[in-house]
């Protein structure tokens, strides 16, 4: 079964977007020689730009290199819109109900079960993102004014993995449980993470979580005042001191510390024709 | 049977994004005092902006008025990845009518920080757009017999030589000739998915004619694609809980 293929099939279905949050670590702002925000700096990236575990970042022609930037990914679980922040953890990951045929693994499920003639896949509340940046796009984008979306957005550019939870190893177990709170029970402290990234085994990135300025409450109630929020869209709340630039032939890993890591292949992409 | 919404509901599930295409028109870039573009200039919208045919723009607060922009939307019918010029029109599904509502001056202020316009062009009911017309659905059966746009590629057999027209009670604000486009139909498809791979149901936005203005709360502006589809919209402020 080809599941990488298909679970990036499944992320597009599930999932209507991606909100990236810029500037989100004070290091990072400074690195770039950018100002610390006084609110939250948000962007979007397409669901087309979403890359499996395992897979291959492409560098787009005539570009040398991407900027890495590894970044924490909170999945929503149910329909988000005005959260108040005192409940805005409510709304990461979850249950969702899908019709039968649609259900295969992916990145962001982690779990799935048959139950009264409908599937459940069970959501990660979080995941491991790469926020893949043209670097040289965004300055000229910044300097002119325009969107960051051909930086940011170009596919492969949201290399992204979640993080498994072996209380699945028994797929009965699972309405035995409470099962809204299990997909964050492998986090259960989100601000306490550390984020690592290499390229080519040597370190990059290594940031802890608690050095996020706008938390991921606060995140979730502002984005979610300015846009409704549906299952499955994902937030990237940020990114570390140390991007830097990964060129074809390069190999990136990175993680959570003790949770989950990921591997990915860097090359140049190639066109038909070209 | 709430066909309206069925049409907005299987225009978001189907539709994965919605590519803007700024400055697309010479007159409206300069009228904002932009250059006219060497490249197309490109943004997403999320789905989440749809707002279907007879619904009510919501100015967020604390604006006092969003800007509207008529735009052509072009249907993407398949998946669609580095596509030569030559076959792009193979891609298309359909066509509809979109208004791409702004908030001129957070766009502003993005522009001079170098900042994204997400928040300028992205809100809930942004993306104002042309719906399924409700005797189509008589028969559920017909749902998936039928190509979900309002305007199948047939009844647009030239989409370059269409008038495209804005009113806001009753005065007219925008009109003008897609003949105007600076970047073509073809080479935007082509373009677009250089970049990012389309996918059945996705939406391209093809820029505005001249003329955009601020709408306010209370004003109902009318928009339309002449001899094709006309589609109209409230204004209102944007109540939030506990507000």
């Amino acid at each position: 079964m080809a599941t990488a293929a298909l679970g990036m099939q499944k992320l597009l279905q599930v999932g209507t977007k991606i909100v990236g949050v810029g500037r989100n670590y004070a290091a990072h702002a400074k690195e770039l020689g950018n100002a610390v925000p006084k609110e939250p700096v948000l962007f979007l990236k397409p669901t087309s730009s979403y890359l499996d575990n395992g897979g291959t970042i492409l560098i787009p022609h005539p570009l040398e290199s991407l900027h890495h930037e590894v970044e924490l990914a909170v999945v929503i679980g149910k329909k988000a819109r005005d959260v108040p922040e005192a409940s805005a953890m409510d709304y990461i990951g979850g249950l969702m109900r899908v019709p039968f045929r649609l259900c295969e693994i992916r990145s962001l499920v982690y779990g799935e079960r048959d139950w009264d003639h409908m599937r459940y896949c069970f959501l990660s509340g979080y995941a491991l993102a790469l926020d893949m940046t043209a670097r040289e796009i965004q300055a000229s984008a910044k300097s002119a004014g325009l969107p960051w979306t051909v930086a940011k957005g170009q596919d492969t550019f949201t290399p992204i993995s979640s993080i498994p939870n072996d209380l699945f190893a028994n797929q009965n177990d699972l309405f035995a449980m409470n099962f809204v709170q299990l997909p964050k029970s492998a986090v259960p402290d989100p601000d306490n993470l550390e984020l690592w990234l290499k390229v080519d085994d040597e370190i990059r990135q290594k940031g802890p979580t608690k050095d996020m300025i706008f938390k991921i409450p606060f995140l979730i109630s502002y984005i979610s005042a300015i846009m409704t929020l549906f299952e499955g869209d994902v937030i990237l709340t940020g990114t570390p001191p140390g991007v830097s630039p990964v060129k074809a032939g390069q190999k990136v890993t990175a993680g959570i510390t003790g949770l989950v890591d990921v591997q990915f292949n860097c090359e140049k992409r190639k066109r038909p024709g070209n």
